[in-house]
């Protein structure tokens, strides 16, 4: 018995049907062909299935869709505007901090999230706030060091527009 | 021969890689995320039970639920066995399963939940057998024999196996010097047993495949592999299918460490595909099904003797291993064979003797997993050699630093390395100390009272191979100057492409970005590779693109001079980005646009193609020697030293890693950001082996599949490690490289061991070193 919801999927409104059973991630992926969202582990471990909601980063493999109904999702889709990066994709490629990329999204997304709320957060704060993701490449290395690059970015480009 | 000191433009830089891009903003394709029109959900009807006799299938209630598509199992494929080094696997089993989670029959369907129904819906009668999950208990001699008709089954070629009861190969390593004599001679003798539990590769995309099969039997499948041209081969044998007709493409593959070189997925897939009436089948697994049914690490029981001289070099070395395979050899027969070589150790011990016997059991099937044998045999190894110099109060380093090999020193194998870096990783990773420790902290580092929390140094170093097998390159020239590689490497996130790319702009003298790269490894459309595995598509794979890029350099300097009549002979031109100049005179130039114009219309033999064909020549080895697989020949050897500073928490048992440092001698790093990842990424994976990743079974069925049982790492678990590159020339690599992909991960569990020791004195001897064993031990000691 499907059920029609209402979601504003990177600033665009959507209108899907959908089985009350079905999570988030399904309806992203088999319904909006949203793919950057990856279902990895389907528990909610890896945060490779990471989308943002009112700026939240959640799990959308532990979300039911119709609990999304009405409300705003940003994926890794939608953080790039006109062909410029986002100057977390812009620091994750020049810090080699994606590899096979399978985690990326949920990375940059979650990081995302930590952009603004903290100043200058520590090394330890960052890991910290990324620790509901797994990464079976990289060794974490080089994405905490591009959040940390993108922090540092942003707060001397602030710190220039005060001047 | 080589210019160490020479300027190059790509070659030896930091390059962000093309894909990184595409990746960062979400528009990669993996196989997971491919869609085609009509498209079918595949699920397997796996084994209960871990040792049964199969007494009867029937499908039929599966067959007729709406929306099914086809039910196949043992009658729908040819019956005979296939594998990689021994024909023992089979694509559905007829007579017996041998492992929980064995495919027994698979489904398709129009969907997922109309797949689980059908799966659920096949009846298997069974007639459970005596099963056997202990490889020592696999060796006695009443217990189950798994494989009754093994030394029956075909073999890939005369590796010379020495094979009986449920023992698929016993390797035998005697090449150099005697070892009873070397004893006789020994001062101090060490003999000590170290255990490592199985572990799993968890790359976060799961097993996929997605294959169609047109009316005319052409098939194309997307594969989650390591190896499109591998896999290939492999659906061939087992489907007796002709290569020709079946096109394997790899879209960009979510990581594989080893467990995506053999095929979890595509024979099946393709099985189906065939049974599906042109229709594409999607078959991926979850996270329980790939643990339980893919090919994770070999446990191992290590046992090695030592022999120590009074001037503390080692004059004696033997050790014997036993591998826990799982119900088909798959990789077993090279893992065990390689971790025969490796318990020596990076030294020189002038009389060895090592033994590795692969032993079948009814577990999961065990198969090649980053370090393929040295992580098992290292931390023997390198946790024994610490344990002989706390014993005779020598410092670790120094000692290392006696004993180690150096580029002429032969391996146990008999076969002399070209270029051994081991003594510069133990400078680079210890800031060229004298001494590890302190005589002091020799002294005392045991009488200390136990406080809270306890902090440690540790050093382990390791040495493995990189680089084997068959590969091809070609470099296509365009009409407008730019270039077309043709690679068969599937990325799994090494950026290999771009270190191709990289090696192709060098070796021309062009613009990196002028180079594209033919990508999906598609066996229609690019060079046969062996596969992305064994560290070996920078070293081996590189010196047949290097060949490639040099023959194109060639035919274009041929066409630019005959483009500059006066202007001299091809030997005074010169490449330079997007120009063809005379050397030493940059005004004289003709473009590259209006070179390749011109070759590809007017002057020349026709269209400009470069190709490179290579496979490393195969040492041999003395068969009295060297017993059971042959294939033990490495074109290129690779050092490492780690170092590891732990704090252990007395309380609880947790070890907190302050900090890694690793130092690898990978030849000529030709993209350090790439090879500084492999270090970081690799050298993680090791904290896990070493301290928190194990699987568990019972009766054969995994316990703790999710990523949190298995104990994976995360951000907070792991400190900033700190990778450095040494670079020893190798000459069989391009530009003088070796590989780093799978020694990144070995010598990290040593290292940590040794840390724990120096912090709390307890030496543990059983991977993985948890939490519940450091207690019990420090509960021991006191």
């Amino acid at each position: 018995m499907t059920r029609q919801i209402k979601l504003r999927i990177n600033g665009l409104e959507q209108i899907v049907q959908v089985e009350p059973w079905m999570t988030l991630i399904h309806v992203l992926r088999e319904n909006l062909d949203l793919f950057a969202a990856k279902e990895s582990c389907g528990v909610g471990e890896c945060g490779s299935c990471t989308v943002l909601i009112d700026d939240k980063p959640i799990n959308s493999c532990l979300m039911l869709a119709v609990d999304a109904d009405g409300k705003s999702v940003l994926t890794l889709e939608g953080i790039s505007e006109k062909g410029k990066l986002h100057p977390l994709q812009e620091s994750f490629v020049k810090e080699g901090a994606i590899q096979c990329g399978m985690c990326t999204g949920g990375f940059i997304l979650s990081a995302k999230s930590l952009l603004g709320k903290k100043v200058n957060p520590t090394e330890e704060e960052v890991r910290l706030h990324l620790d509901g993701h797994i990464c079976r490449c990289t060794g974490y290395n080089n994405i905490i060091k591009a959040v940390l690059r993108t922090i540092d970015t942003e707060q001397e480009s602030k710190s220039h527009d005060q001047c | 021969m080589t210019n160490a000191k020479m300027r190059r433009r790509y070659v030896g830089t930091y390059q962000p890689y093309r894909e990184a891009v595409t990746k960062a903003v979400g528009q990669e394709r993996f196989t997971i995320d491919m869609k085609l029109p009509g498209m079918l959900i595949a699920q397997f009807v796996r084994s209960p039970l871990p040792h049964a006799r199969i007494v009867s299938i029937d499908t039929r209630k599966a067959e007729s639920l709406p929306g099914v598509e086809c039910v196949i199992y043992h009658k729908h494929v040819p019956k005979r066995r296939w594998g990689w080094m021994i024909e023992d696997q089979v694509t559905f089993p007829w007579d017996k399963v041998l492992y929980v989670g064995e495919p027994v029959a698979a489904v398709a369907a129009v969907d997922e939940a109309t797949a689980v129904e059908a799966a659920n819906l096949v009846k298997i009668e069974y007639e459970e057998l005596p099963a056997v999950f202990d490889p020592l208990e696999a060796l006695e001699p009443d217990a189950p024999i798994i494989h009754p008709d093994l030394t029956n089954y075909d073999l890939a070629f005369d590796w010379r196996a020495v094979r009986y009861g449920n023992v698929c190969s016993h390797t035998t390593i005697a090449a150099h010097g005697d070892v009873e004599k070397g004893f006789d001679e020994a001062d101090y003798v060490f003999e000590d047993t170290f255990t490592t539990m199985s572990h799993h590769q968890h790359y976060l995309e799961p097993q996929a495949a997605l294959a169609q099969c047109d009316f005319n039997g052409n098939v194309k499948a997307w594969v989650s592999t390591q190896g499109t041209y591998f896999t290939q081969y492999r659906i061939g044998q087992a489907l007796n299918y002709p290569q020709s007709k079946l096109r394997l493409m790899a879209p960009a593959v979510g990581g594989g460490f080893g467990g995506k070189m053999e095929s979890a997925t595509a024979i099946w897939a393709v099985a189906l595909a065939l049974h599906a009436n042109c229709k594409p089948v999607k078959l991926v697994f979850d996270r329980e099904e790939d643990v339980q049914a893919g090919f994770p690490r070999h446990p191992s029981i290590v046992t090695i003797k030592t022999g120590v001289k009074k001037d503390q070099t080692m004059c004696a070395r033997q050790s014997k291993m036993i591998l826990n395979t799982g119900a088909y050899s798959d990789n077993g027969v090279g893992v065990v064979a390689y971790a025969a070589v490796w318990t020596r150790g990076p030294y020189k011990i002038p009389n060895c003797r090592s033994e590795g016997l692969c032993v079948y059991t009814n577990e999961t099937i065990r198969g090649a997993f980053r370090g393929y044998g040295c992580p098992q045999a290292n931390w023997a190894g390198e946790s024994q050699i610490d344990k002989i110099c706390d014993e005779l109060n020598l410092d670790p380093l120094e000692f290392r630093r006696r004993n180690a090999t150096e580029t002429g020193y032969p391996l146990s194998t008999g076969q002399i390395p070209k270029s051994i870096g081991l003594v510069k990783t133990l400078n680079a990773a210890t800031d060229d100390a004298p001494r590890f420790y302190s005589e002091n902290h020799l002294k005392t580092r045991h009488y200390r009272p136990l406080e809270p929390k306890m902090r440690g140094r540790g050093i382990a170093c390791k040495e493995y191979a990189s680089g084997f097998r068959a590969t091809s390159a070609a470099v296509r020239l365009n009409e407008d100057g730019t270039f077309h590689l043709l690679s068969g490497a599937t990325d799994l996130g090494q950026a290999c492409n771009t270190t191709l790319a990289m090696i192709v702009a060098e070796e021309i003298g062009c613009d990196l970005e002028a180079i594209s790269v033919v990508t999906n490894a598609d066996t229609f459309g690019s060079t046969f590779d062996y596969a992305s595995v064994g560290s070996r598509i920078t070293h081996t794979l590189g010196f047949a693109t290097k060949e490639a890029a040099s023959q194109v350099k060639k035919k274009l300097l041929e066409v630019a001079a005959e483009m500059m009549p006066d202007k001299g002979e091809k030997d005074a031109l010169e490449m330079a980005g997007d120009r063809i100049r005379v050397k030493g005179k940059p005004e004289l130039f003709v473009s590259l646009k209006d070179t390749a114009w011109y070759a590809m219309n007017f002057i020349g033999e026709g269209p400009i193609i470069g190709t490179g064909s290579y496979m490393p020549k195969v040492h041999s080895h003395d068969p009295e020697k060297v017993q059971s697989y042959m294939y033990l020949s490495f074109p290129a050897l690779v050092y490492s030293t780690h170092v590891a500073e732990v704090e252990v928490d007395t309380e609880t048992g947790l070890v907190k890693v302050l900090s890694l440092t690793c130092a690898h001698d990978c030849g000529k790093a030709i993209n350090r950001l790439t090879v500084e990842g492999q270090i970081t990424g690799g050298s993680t994976m090791g904290l896990g082996y070493a301290l928190t990743e194990k699987i568990v079974l019972e009766n054969g069925r995994v316990i703790n599949p999710s990523f949190s049982q298995h104990g994976v790492l995360r951000p907070i678990d792991v400190p900033m490690i700190k990778p450095i590159i040494v670079e020893e020339f190798e000459p069989t690599g391009p530009y003088g490289a070796k590989g780093v992909g799978e020694p990144a991960l070995v010598a990290t569990a040593p290292a940590i061991g040794n840390a724990i020791y120096d912090a709390i004195g307890v030496r543990i001897h059983h991977l993985p070193i948890t939490p519940d064993k450091i207690l019990k031990a420090l509960k021991k000691r006191s």
